[in-house]
């Protein structure tokens, strides 16, 4: 059965403690569900179900696609399921649909680095009664696997791969320009200008004049240069793990970032009787797990083509994450080694999180989002191989 | 359409809050069913086409608990996880979702599990971005545990809405401490019983506690009686009552003994399609006959137990009539008996004789994200002793929402 994404809408990134950061989670999910509902036009009673991806989850929206639903306009008979990440929740609604269950979803995916609390484990334990207490930043905690933080595997792929530090800060260079483009471009891709509270509201939403809006991405910067980050120093944070020269600095890595993701995923015949017209269609979502938490990406691309017998050429766009300018470079490289040649100029063509900004959840739906808006315009298939958590790769097949 | 089979249900004993199972994270209870599920159905891992587990109250101990726990218990590196959370139905939500892929043709066999460790649930302190307010002065750690126990839309603790749907069903405070009494002697009663839907004996032996905890076996009446209302619940709820009419009364009788215990503890489950447990050699344990999830106002999540049955029932083409096995999940002892009062208006008088025949959440506890797994495992263990032919697992949500299982036996 034939899957259609529609009208997928997105806020503006902020950067982490940045624009976005006197709002949570919460607030990002229901005002891009509002705005997706108000593009589309749909009944909010009409949609089978809201499905919601949120990596850093937190009980201030105890199941934040009910939560953020509600506080959206839906009604109270809207259910509401939350899962990890954006393409995990797309996937979920995709399987709904070929199982034959319901016909119409709203799926959202959202992150706030900014409103991720800081945690103080309880003292379930006698030996903790006595003696400091480390206070933990999950944020911090969930950037690692297996204790070491993934910049740490970067410097190590950099290493073995012979990636340079200035092919990483070309590349870095190169996702701002295409992202500064794009978002100029393709206004239509965005939510409303979104209405941000001077202050942290802790509480529900801030009182009428206490705001500034913000209408574009805040991370992308215009005049980006592989010269001007060049002086840049290598992350201390990330040395020590493995025996290797540092090449990872914060200008060629994805910043933290806060923002969500929004898009209606329904079939053919149900987005004709509607009156709404499918950005693209999805055929597949292929999940590989591996032991490289940054490989995982190219694998799940990799099986994706072998599944459904497509070729490299015949791909008209792909999106692979930017976690890290060498993560980007890395799985290219290693895809061509396999004989998968995808020119670079069909890769990340609108910008990735190097300069938007990495919002876990949101990202993964970000790049499909990306990817469908692209297809709609240049026609063909595309693939967007994101990383999910604990070194899953997850890649979708989309066609126009 | 293939039939969906569950095979086996392994659990571990619910541990109270701060008690026995404290030790353990989320990740270290999903690791621990799973790896003791595998080892129980001699499964080979390869034929597992994916691990989905609920956990409710997230937090640091894993980005994918699913995956995670199930590479931790030896599946293999390319095994690929899926956590869900619907809050209380999480659990059930993990079945429903594999039931899902297996329709949609994405593989056979899944694991599913539900796993909860609300004795670890960090205190939380938010980034100081204010900088008026965070720079200078006190700041609060917040308890999530605390804010997810309270409805983002009602604003009030799950006791508190508890209490409203007493107050507005006419159900006394006895009519309760009835229940949680029921609850903790047919849970003492059915020890025994409830020891078969436990891990092995072998790793049952290693663990700190070897019976659900929360069980008090020489608990009575009086006991429950002389136990008052709750005060956080009561005045939430007096004040929710007379937000809608300054003049209102109610009386509160929302008590910590009929409500439930707050609780660590996980289970997991092996489900696939009829024809490849019988590939497999493997009897089933029961068959899904239908799941549904329906939501009603925040406010009476109590009750939706009861539309969520009758929807069940309806899609499943049943007759409530022939069930003869229930469990109603007791958040708090109100929940069973305010939707045994929805059912009873249309048209069907629950018989609470049928209902949490082992005991219910009240003595067993409730580890948020594993009750929902729990209470059809339970039903699923119970109707083949009875050898029942129709069981139903259902259990309210906060937020507003219910979620059943029908269980068939063939």
């Amino acid at each position: 059965m034939d899957v259609a994404l529609v009208n997928p809408v997105r806020t503006p990134f902020g950067l982490y403690m940045g624009s976005l950061s006197s709002l949570n989670a919460r607030d990002l999910a229901a005002f891009c569900l509002r705005d997706l509902i108000a593009k589309t036009s749909v009944n909010p009673a009409e949609v089978d179900e809201v499905i919601a991806g949120w990596a850093m989850p937190d009980f201030y929206a105890p199941n934040i696609a009910r939560v953020a639903a509600l506080d959206a306009g839906f009604p109270e008979s809207e259910i509401g399921v939350q899962l990890t990440t954006g393409i995990q929740a797309l996937e979920y609604a995709a399987d709904r649909i070929r199982a034959g269950e319901g016909d119409l979803y709203a799926v959202v995916a959202v992150e706030s680095s900014s409103a991720v609390k800081n945690a103080l484990p309880k003292t379930t334990n006698k030996r903790t009664l006595l003696g400091p207490r480390l206070l933990i930043d999950p944020l911090w905690e969930l950037y690692k696997q297996d204790r070491i933080p993934l910049g740490a595997y970067a410097d190590n792929l950099a290493e073995q791969l012979g990636i340079t530090r200035q092919q990483q800060d070309e590349y870095a260079a190169l996702s701002h320009k295409r992202a500064f483009k794009a978002t100029k471009k393709y206004k239509g891709e965005f939510t409303d200008a979104i209405a941000i509270p001077d202050r942290p509201v802790y509480d529900g939403m801030p009182a009428p004049g206490t705001s500034t809006r913000i209408a574009s991405d805040e991370g992308v910067r215009m005049n980006a240069s592989a010269a001007s980050f060049s002086g840049a120093r290598t992350d201390e944070r990330f040395a020590g793990y493995f025996p290797c020269a540092p090449t990872i600095t914060l200008e060629n890595s994805a910043p933290y970032a806060d923002g969500a993701v929004a898009l209606l995923v329904t079939t053919p015949e149900r987005a004709a009787s509607l009156g709404l017209t499918a950005t693209a269609f999805l055929d597949d979502i292929i999940a590989v797990g591996s032991r490289d938490p940054l490989l995982a990406p190219a694998l799940a691309l990799e099986k994706t083509l072998e599944v459904h017998g497509i070729a490299a050429a015949d791909l008209t766009a792909v999106e692979l994450p930017e976690l890290f300018a060498c993560q980007l470079l890395a799985n290219q490289l290693v895809l061509r080694e396999k004989g998968i040649v995808i020119p670079a100029e069909g890769i990340n063509v609108n910008g990735g999180a190097l300069a938007l900004g990495e919002a876990y959840a949101a990202t993964s739906l970000r790049m499909v989002a990306s990817l469908a808006h692209e297809l709609n315009r240049r026609g063909g298939k595309g693939i967007a191989a994101t990383m999910t958590q604990a070194g899953v790769g997850r890649a979708a097949l989309l066609r126009r | 359409m293939s039939d969906i089979v569950l095979v086996k249900s392994v659990r571990t004993p619910v541990g109270r809050f701060l008690g026995g199972l404290s030790q353990f994270n989320a990740l270290d209870l999903g690791a621990m069913v799973i790896r003791d599920l595998m080892e129980q159905t001699k499964l080979d891992p390869s034929l597992v086409d994916g691990v989905i587990c609920g956990w409710a109250a997230q937090d640091y101990a894993a980005k994918d608990v699913a995956r995670e726990a199930a590479l931790r218990a030896g599946l293999p590196e390319s095994i690929v996880g899926w956590t869900v959370q619907r809050n209380c139905a999480t659990g059930m939500e993990a079945l429903s979702y594999a039931q899902t892929r297996i329709r949609a043709g994405k593989g056979e066999v899944y694991i599913i599990a539900g796993v909860e460790s609300l004795s670890n649930v960090p205190n939380s302190l938010p980034r100081g971005i204010d900088r008026q307010r965070d720079l200078l002065g006190s700041r609060t750690f917040y308890d999530p545990l605390f804010e997810g126990l309270t409805d983002p839309h009602a604003r009030m603790l799950m006791g508190g809405v508890a209490n409203y749907m007493a107050h507005k069903y006419g159900i006394s405070k006895q009519e309760q401490d009835q229940v949680a009494l029921w609850s903790h002697q047919r849970a003492h009663e059915g020890e025994a019983r409830l020891r078969e839907e436990m891990v092995s004996a072998e790793l049952l032996g290693t663990l700190p506690i070897q019976k659900d905890e929360g069980v008090r076996a020489g608990l009575t009446l009086e006991n429950l009686t002389a136990l008052q209302p709750f005060t956080p619940f009561a005045e939430q709820f007096l004040a929710y009552i007379r937000e809608q009419d300054p003049d209102a009364t109610g009386i509160p009788t929302v008590t910590p003994a009929n409500a439930s215990q707050i609780s660590d503890g996980g289970i997991a489950a092996l489900v696939m399609t009829e024809e490849r447990a019988k590939a497999l050699g493997y009897a089933p344990l029961a068959y899904v006959k239908g799941i549904d999830f329906t939501a009603v106002r925040p406010d009476h999540f109590p009750v939706a137990p009861a539309y969520s049955m009758l929807n069940a029932a309806k899609a499943a083409g049943l007759d409530l009539k022939d069930v003869s096995l229930w469990d109603i999940n007791e958040a708090f002892a109100v929940v069973p008996i305010a939707s045994g009062r929805v059912l009873r208006e249309h048209g069907f008088e629950l018989d609470l004789e049928n209902v949490n025949v082992n005991g219910g959440a009240c003595a067993i506890g409730h580890p948020l994200g594993a009750s929902g797994l729990r209470i059809l495992t339970t039903v699923a263990y119970e109707m083949q002793r009875r050898d029942a032919q129709y069981g139903m697992a259902s259990i309210c949500v906060q937020g507003g929402l219910g979620g059943t299982t029908i269980l068939e036996r063939r």
